[in-house]
């Protein structure tokens, strides 16, 4: 891994964050009303990827986990919804060792 | 901004930079003896993002060519552009500004913003920095060679966590639930399908989830996050009715 290389990657994911956020244009429409829905299956979406990303089935703690999260989100409180999936996932673990 | 919501910015801040932090130990022991030390901590502090630094130092470590690299890199920069989408209307205009913001766009930052009624600037600028601090000190305490008890297992499950989270906090009806909830079976079906998929599935799939919302009417107020965002140096507001209220 060279500097120059580092520099370069520095580069492109700056890059990547700027340019959308500089010039795309403000929606309208029907194109707003899609993106104003968008956050929340993105985000269901990408723990599907979290959750599944190796390919295999998760194990039962992450399983855990994500259940623990989902109650800690009732209270609409991120704290809150960590502190839960996190006891989730040692509670099933300890349960499971 | 008076306490409580400032105390709701710590509150929503804090589990972001705690799970980042943890991250960034992984990424700092995991990279130091493929990257050395110094430009383990340099690529944390220059480009602030996981994913790519996590590639980086897998395609490093595997021999990939500089090419294969940036392109890789680049690839993961995609999932930028739906992110920025989101959040923009829900942005001051200038673009110098929004390129300022830019530095700390983020899922987490994006989902936040979003998620709250507060105004979206300061939320993606203290939860961003935050963030920022925690994966570069996390990133040196790898480095160094801390042993977070635990940290490994951990780290594979605070990302589900925190998406999970995210996507509730950002659900505004029942009909969001259901987008969410399907998003999520069809990713994952994706995902198990084509593991390689990964994130590229995610947003093609939230996307088509997103598209089937019927179309939005005026609120009686009169905002609308895009409507208002078309008016130079106009701040959004949230849309009426969310019930994002702040709850420490």
């Amino acid at each position: 891994m060279t500097t120059a290389l580092l520099l370069a990657v520095t580069l492109v994911t700056v890059a990547s964050r700027v340019l959308p956020m500089t010039l795309l244009p403000t929606p309208h429409g029907r194109a707003a009303d899609v993106l104003d829905a968008l956050p929340a299956p993105l985000f269901a979406a990408l723990a599907a990827v979290a959750l599944l990303g190796g390919g295999d089935l998760p194990e039962p703690p992450v399983l855990a986990a994500a259940a623990g999260a989902l109650l800690g989100a009732l209270r609409r409180s991120l704290l809150l919804t960590l502190v839960c999936g996190l006891a989730g996932f040692a509670l099933a673990d300890l349960l499971l060792a | 901004m008076d306490r409580s919501p400032r105390a709701g910015l710590l509150l929503d801040a804090l589990p972001v930079a705690a799970a980042i932090g943890v991250f960034g130990v992984i990424y700092g022991a995991s990279a130091a003896p493929v990257l050395g030390q110094g430009a383990t901590v340099a690529s944390s502090v220059l480009l602030f993002s996981g994913a790519a630094q996590f590639t980086m130092v897998g395609l490093a470590q595997a021999g990939a060519s500089p090419e294969g690299v940036l392109v890789a890199v680049a690839a993961l920069g995609l999932r930028h552009v739906p992110l920025a989408a989101v959040v923009l209307p829900r942005l001051p205009a200038g673009r110098g500004r929004r390129g300022l913001l830019a530095l700390v766009l983020l899922d987490e930052t994006v989902g936040l913003a979003v998620a709250r009624t507060r105004p979206a600037a300061p939320t993606m600028v203290a939860v961003g920095l935050g963030a920022y601090a925690a994966w570069v000190a996390g990133t040196a305490a790898g480095v160094l060679g801390t042993d977070l008890l635990g940290a490994a297992e951990v780290a594979g499950v605070v990302f589900v966590i925190l998406f999970v989270g995210l996507s509730a906090l950002t659900c505004r009806s029942r009909a969001d639930v259901r987008r969410a909830a399907g998003a999520a079976v069809l990713t994952g079906a994706a995902t198990l399908a084509a593991p390689a998929a990964g994130a590229f599935a995610a947003v093609v799939v939230a996307v088509a989830c997103s598209a089937t919302v019927r179309r939005r009417r005026e609120d009686p107020d009169g905002t609308r996050t895009t409507a208002a965002a078309d008016r130079p140096g106009t701040r959004t507001a949230a849309p009426a009715g969310t019930g994002a209220e702040v709850r420490p």
